[in-house]
């Protein structure tokens, strides 16, 4: 194993039992080896963590009854009660480390999966002129930039000459009008629609709206109907040749992209990259993002860099938050990110991937994966697919199964004319992937590590 | 299976036992060679118990004197589970195996020729 404890010589457990030195471990203090040391560094593990309560609770005292133990256990050794908390906090090893040991304990973070599977392709939506959404809000004038041109719902931007058209678009309802008909009157005034409606939930076509209404303008009409719907609102994409009728979570997760944000100016300021991640997702739509329980939204920081895969409408306010963090050196990074740097770290964050599902296989079998059905058959069962990741298809080659062991050294993957070796143990999160060479991110060193850590180097004549 | 888990099951199979007792019956049965660090050993335990190879139950720890600050303090206990002694068992004779197919080769004597594995 790679963590190792440094002392010997411990008294037995019947001796510590009943020795006892008093170990104030509440008591304040204001250096780093005092009793009030092991508080803060459960403290700080605990926030690390982002465990349930519970769950972090029962952790923070099963820990704290450990360095207790310890701490008794070394001063009947002879050493000072600041020394032994020292001492017993340092075998304890960085929080962030533990806080990832017992996070990948618990098992593979789906979010973290789903998130390093994103591609570029996602970013669709090439016929999307922009869309438009009511809620139901007071008319705000567009935030929207030309590349997030999707309406926050409590927005309403009027910067389509075609969606002004029609939701200026006045018509006449009667309680008995069916959704199917104000749909046609849409389609009258664009001039063209399509609608699917099997992504309605909330209605039919053949269900009475409910509305009466006298030259009253389709934008009006559909605030109010969106009253009803929340986030199945009814909303107009326009498209070729006029709209198409759908719901804002469609459109959602149509226009769904992937950006890459600069946050180096933000680290250096000291904000924790946990912290600025829970900003986002505490702010912006919290209810969509994965982490929180949704399923449209996902991000991941790798290295100094911010991935977001969430629909355009998110991004003014991700923005804007990220601004107040970091001020003017904080920028929307994807435009501007060198092509190669951004695949590099997408592979990366692939290859990450990659252990954790090794690191998985190991853990409910008891071996490593030897085929590259195994990998994708854990994949399926924890609801992620590797089918569409950037890097080619994995070929666990004769070696890795010969080796079949997660205990030995120098097991090798063949991604198909690149290499990745796995150095250390799997299982106790020091793993390193190496690739040393990626057809597509020539001279990029990629190192991800067991623990979610991954790091991108120039390294040209890296080869096996 | 990874060494480690394969020892702490082995020492949570002989008796119950809390997370520091374990530490330190692995320190004293290996004379010190094997030293299961608290920051792997714990999370170990986690995944263990995730598994269901091992259940844990609480024990509120009353000391002697009865004024030790101690007093209210809670252990996590961890028993071996019917599941886990399988795993166990499992582990066992896959070691059994590894090591008999490594004697076969040992046995050759000194001067056998021994293939270093090379990147």
């Amino acid at each position: 194993m790679s963590e190792h404890l440094e002392t010997s010589n411990a008294p037995d457990a019947d001796l510590a039992e009943h020795a006892t030195p008093k170990v104030a471990t509440t008591a304040q203090s204001q250096d780093g080896s005092s009793p009030g040391a092991v508080g803060t560094w459960l403290d700080g593990l605990v926030r690390v963590m982002r465990l349930p309560k519970r769950e972090s609770d029962e952790i923070r005292e099963e820990l704290d009854s450990h360095i207790r133990e310890r701490v008794r256990d070394l001063m009947l050794i002879g050493e000072s009660e600041p020394k032994a908390i020292h001492h017993a906090i340092s075998e304890l090893g960085d929080a962030a480390l533990l806080a990832q040991r017992y996070k990948q304990a618990r098992g593979i973070s789906q979010r973290r999966w789903i998130m390093t599977a994103a591609t570029f392709a996602i970013a669709s939506g090439a016929l999307v002129l922009s869309t438009m959404t009511l809620s139901g809000s007071p008319m705000l004038p567009s935030g929207t930039t030309q590349e997030s041109q999707i309406a926050p719902l409590t927005a309403m931007p009027i910067d389509n000459d075609l969606l002004e058209h029609v939701l200026s678009m006045k018509v006449e309802l009667e309680e008995q009008t069916q959704y199917g008909e104000f749909f046609d009157m849409i389609r009258d005034a664009a001039g063209g629609s399509i609608v699917d409606n099997s992504v309605f939930d909330e209605f039919t076509p053949d269900d009475e709206m409910g509305v009466s209404a006298n030259g009253v303008s389709i934008g009006l009409i559909l605030a109010m109907l969106n009253r009803r719907f929340d986030y199945d609102s009814i909303a107009l994409l326009p498209i070729d040749g006029g709209v198409q009728i759908t719901t804002q979570r469609e459109i959602d997760h149509i226009q769904s992209r992937l950006v890459a944000y600069d946050i180096e100016p933000i680290l250096d300021e000291g904000v924790d990259p946990d912290e600025l991640t829970e900003l986002i997702i505490g702010f912006v739509e919290p209810d969509h993002w994965i982490d929180n329980g949704g399923e449209l939204a996902s991000y991941q920081v790798v290295g100094y860099r911010l991935f977001v895969q969430a629909p355009p409408r998110f991004l003014p306010r991700i923005e804007w938050m990220m601004d107040q963090l970091g001020a003017e050196a904080t920028e929307q990074a994807d435009a501007e990110l060198n092509a190669d740097m951004q695949l590099a770290y997408f592979v990366a964050g692939e290859m990450r991937s990659v252990v954790h599902l090794m690191t998985q296989y190991a853990a409910e079998t008891g071996e490593l994966p030897t085929t590259f059905s195994e990998l994708r058959g854990i994949a399926e069962r924890h609801e992620f697919s590797i089918d569409n990741f950037l890097t080619p298809a994995v070929q666990i080659t004769a070696e890795w199964q010969s080796l079949g062991d997660i205990n030995l050294m120098w097991n090798y993957l063949d991604f198909k004319g690149s290499y990745v070796i796995v150095e250390g143990e799997l299982y106790d999160g020091t793993s390193e992937l190496l690739i040393e060479r990626t057809p597509n991110v020539p001279g990029k060193r990629i190192v991800a590590y067991g623990d979610g850590h991954v790091e991108i180097h120039d390294a040209p004549n890296v080869g096996r | 299976m990874n060494t480690l888990e394969m020892i702490v099951l082995s020492v949570i199979g002989e008796n119950p036992a809390y997370g520091y007792a374990i530490t330190k019956k692995i320190d004293a049965r290996s004379d010190g060679s094997i030293k299961a660090g608290p920051s792997v050993l714990y999370p170990l335990l986690k995944r263990l118990e995730k598994h269901g190879f091992v259940s844990p139950s609480w024990e509120t720890v009353k000391s002697d004197r009865g004024d030790d600050e101690s007093d209210g303090r809670r252990r996590k206990w961890y028993r071996l589970t019917a599941k886990g002694q399988k795993r166990l068992e499992q582990a066992i004779k896959s070691h059994r195996a590894h090591t008999a197919m490594l004697d076969t080769f040992i046995q050759a004597g000194p001067g056998a020729r021994i293939e270093e594995v090379s990147r």
